[in-house]
């Protein structure tokens, strides 16, 4: 077995490496959605637009090269209610874009809560394209 | 951690909350370490999508790869201090209706944290002060 010991991977150009039959992360952010908004960490993501309760666009460093990106991830719930969380996907309100992804964050529980969008202290997001 | 923060509102949208962009620590350490390439490398991506949408094409758009790749591979600007990465920040993330046009009003503001109210009971009800 060989170690590969590199700090940067460019293609021959310079520029970013395809990796052939990988299809790696694009972009993630790990944030807290409530009282000051802030990142706790990320990658290739410049900011976050916070938008209106639950909803935050992941503004990204470098853009995809299309706007048909795979976006996941999940938040926790409300604070003190067991087996709460939330499921996290696109913002379709807001247009597709090649340097953005729009999300929202909406509760599963709750017959007054369920689907509503909501403000998480822990939000993951990540973007595959 | 940046204590930096902009709120804008989108002349297009005058009926949306006030919005708040939070900047990234790791980016805004790229961009104090120079390495950042010109903003018109992306403005120029922007210039395309926003060319692909006017002509309805929007969904089977990709970027041409020279110009996509100049993201990564185009000469670094240099460091830049902390308020000079914020008002690159503005021209590259917020929409430039927002920011090179002038209206009765200003559209956006660079603020510290302490200036962006911490408690979200109002959230969509948050307009920008003059």
């Amino acid at each position: 077995m060989s170690t590969i010991k590199a700090q940067v991977v460019e293609n021959t150009t310079g520029g970013a490496t395809t990796l052939t039959d990988l299809y790696p992360c694009k972009a993630w952010a790990n944030f807290n959605g409530t009282g000051t908004v802030y990142i706790f960490s990320s990658g290739n993501v410049s900011s976050l637009t916070d938008n209106s309760t639950g909803k935050f666009t992941l503004n990204l460093s470098a853009s995809t090269s299309t706007t048909h990106q795979s976006v996941s991830g999940s938040a926790q719930g409300a604070s003190g209610v067991s087996y709460d969380g939330a499921p996290v996907g696109r913002n379709t309100s807001i247009s597709k874009s090649t340097s953005s992804v729009a999300i929202y964050a909406a509760r599963l529980i709750g017959t007054s809560t369920c689907g509503i969008s909501f403000d998480s202290a822990d939000t993951a997001v990540m973007v595959v394209a | 951690m940046t204590t930096y923060r902009v709120i804008y509102e989108d002349p297009d949208h005058p009926e949306e909350p006030a919005m708040v962009l939070v900047p990234s620590d790791n980016w805004l350490a790229d961009a104090m370490a120079g390495k950042l390439p010109p903003i018109s490398v992306y403005w120029e991506l922007q210039d395309d999508e926003q060319k692909a949408i006017d002509e309805g094409r929007h969904s089977t758009f990709k970027h041409d790869h020279n110009k996509w790749e100049k993201q990564f591979t185009a000469p670094r600007i240099g460091k830049l201090t902390e308020e000079e990465a914020m008002e690159y920040l503005v021209m590259k993330d917020i929409p430039r209706r927002v920011w090179a046009v002038e209206y009765n009003r200003p559209m956006f503001k660079i603020v510290k944290t302490e200036q962006v109210p911490s408690d979200r009971q109002f959230r969509n009800a948050w307009e920008m002060t003059q």
